[in-house]
């Protein structure tokens, strides 16, 4: 049995569609069917090899790591999943060892440090391919989402990020946001997550200007764009009342898409927002 | 969270004098997806309805 899966030999290697073996189910794995593949916002310059932190398997491997699919096969020592039952895939995989330091991996991403190579030898391969080969505890069950195509639903992989961070900042509701980087691909999303949280109000800031326009119009009133220029002096929220900027709290600050002149934004900000708390790339 | 490549230097004392707390968070935990389905999170408000 063969399939057909995207090949990159190494990162800024060659990226081909190519024939290859099904996986093996073995045990503790199940193998899903692959409906709606996320790819990550940087997937190009990953793919090239322009991202230094980046660790991928040392011999050819299947990139991308979220997907929206269902399951075909369960192998032994998985007991509450079973084939036919659709799951979202999440590409954090954490070692399942009651040790001091887990190793993790983002499957189909990359690796960190020795341990997490170990684990990623075992699991190399991502889900651009019609079958993926995963530890069973990577897989979320989508019931409650069976109205939503794998498309659509493949965008979790967007929100739950940001969500993450939230839930460890301890976002409460009615609580003020800053996002730092609420233009990308995490920044918007955390916008949307924030609202749906019960956040009183968001305060995005970015670079493109339009971009934040249409966060405005999707996510509401209660987001206030900043539109960040690299000159503070000139940085003010696009709002017909700046006033109300300058005297907004902020108690969560979300940095997800830091850039080099984040330091001195940070400095200035520490200065200008009272009860801040910063939460930092 | 996101990928920095750079440090990211703060002043101590307004770190201190404002009580601020700076959290380094990677991803999500585990139980994070299924808390969408148990209605942790409103998705009417999350499209600013």
């Amino acid at each position: 049995m063969t399939m057909k899966a995207w090949r990159l030999d190494r990162l800024g290697g060659d990226l081909r569609l190519e024939n290859v073996p099904m996986p093996e189910v073995r045990p503790g794995s199940i193998l899903v069917r692959v409906e709606a593949s996320t790819l990550m916002s940087y997937i190009k310059p990953y793919v090239e090899g322009r991202l230094p932190p980046y660790h991928a398997p040392s011999s050819g491997f299947t990139p991308a790591g979220n997907c929206v699919g269902t399951i075909e096969a369960a192998g032994k020592d998985v007991w509450q999943l079973a084939p036919g039952q659709r799951v979202l895939v999440s590409s954090l995989f954490r070692s399942s060892e009651n040790v001091a330091d887990p190793a993790q991996i983002l499957i189909g991403v990359t690796s960190f440090g020795p341990d997490s190579e170990k684990v990623q030898a075992d699991w190399p391969d991502g889900t651009l391919a019609e079958y993926v080969l995963l530890p069973a505890s990577s897989v979320v069950p989508a019931d409650g989402f069976e109205d939503m195509e794998a498309t659509q639903l493949a965008a979790v992989s967007r929100f739950v990020i940001p969500y993450g961070g939230l839930v460890r900042g301890r976002l409460a509701a009615g609580e003020t946001l800053i996002v730092n980087g609420a233009t990308g691909a995490y920044g918007s999303a955390a916008v949307f997550v924030a609202r749906a949280m019960g956040a009183g109000r968001v305060v995005a800031a970015g670079r493109n200007a339009d971009k934040l326009d249409i966060l405005v119009r999707r996510a509401g009133r209660a987001v206030l764009p900043v539109v960040l220029s690299g000159d503070v002096q000139k940085t003010r929220p696009r709002c017909a009342k700046p006033q109300a900027a300058a005297q907004t709290s902020a108690s969560t600050w979300l940095a997800v898409r830091p850039s080099r002149a984040l330091r001195s934004r940070l400095s200035i900000r520490f200065g200008v927002v009272a009860g801040l708390f910063s939460w930092g790339a | 969270m996101g990928s920095m490549t750079v440090d990211l230097p703060v002043s101590y004392m307004q770190l201190m004098i404002n009580s601020l707390e700076i959290i380094g968070n990677f991803m999500y935990p585990a139980s994070a997806v299924t808390r969408v389905r148990a209605g942790s999170i409103n998705r009417k408000h999350a499209i600013g309805r």
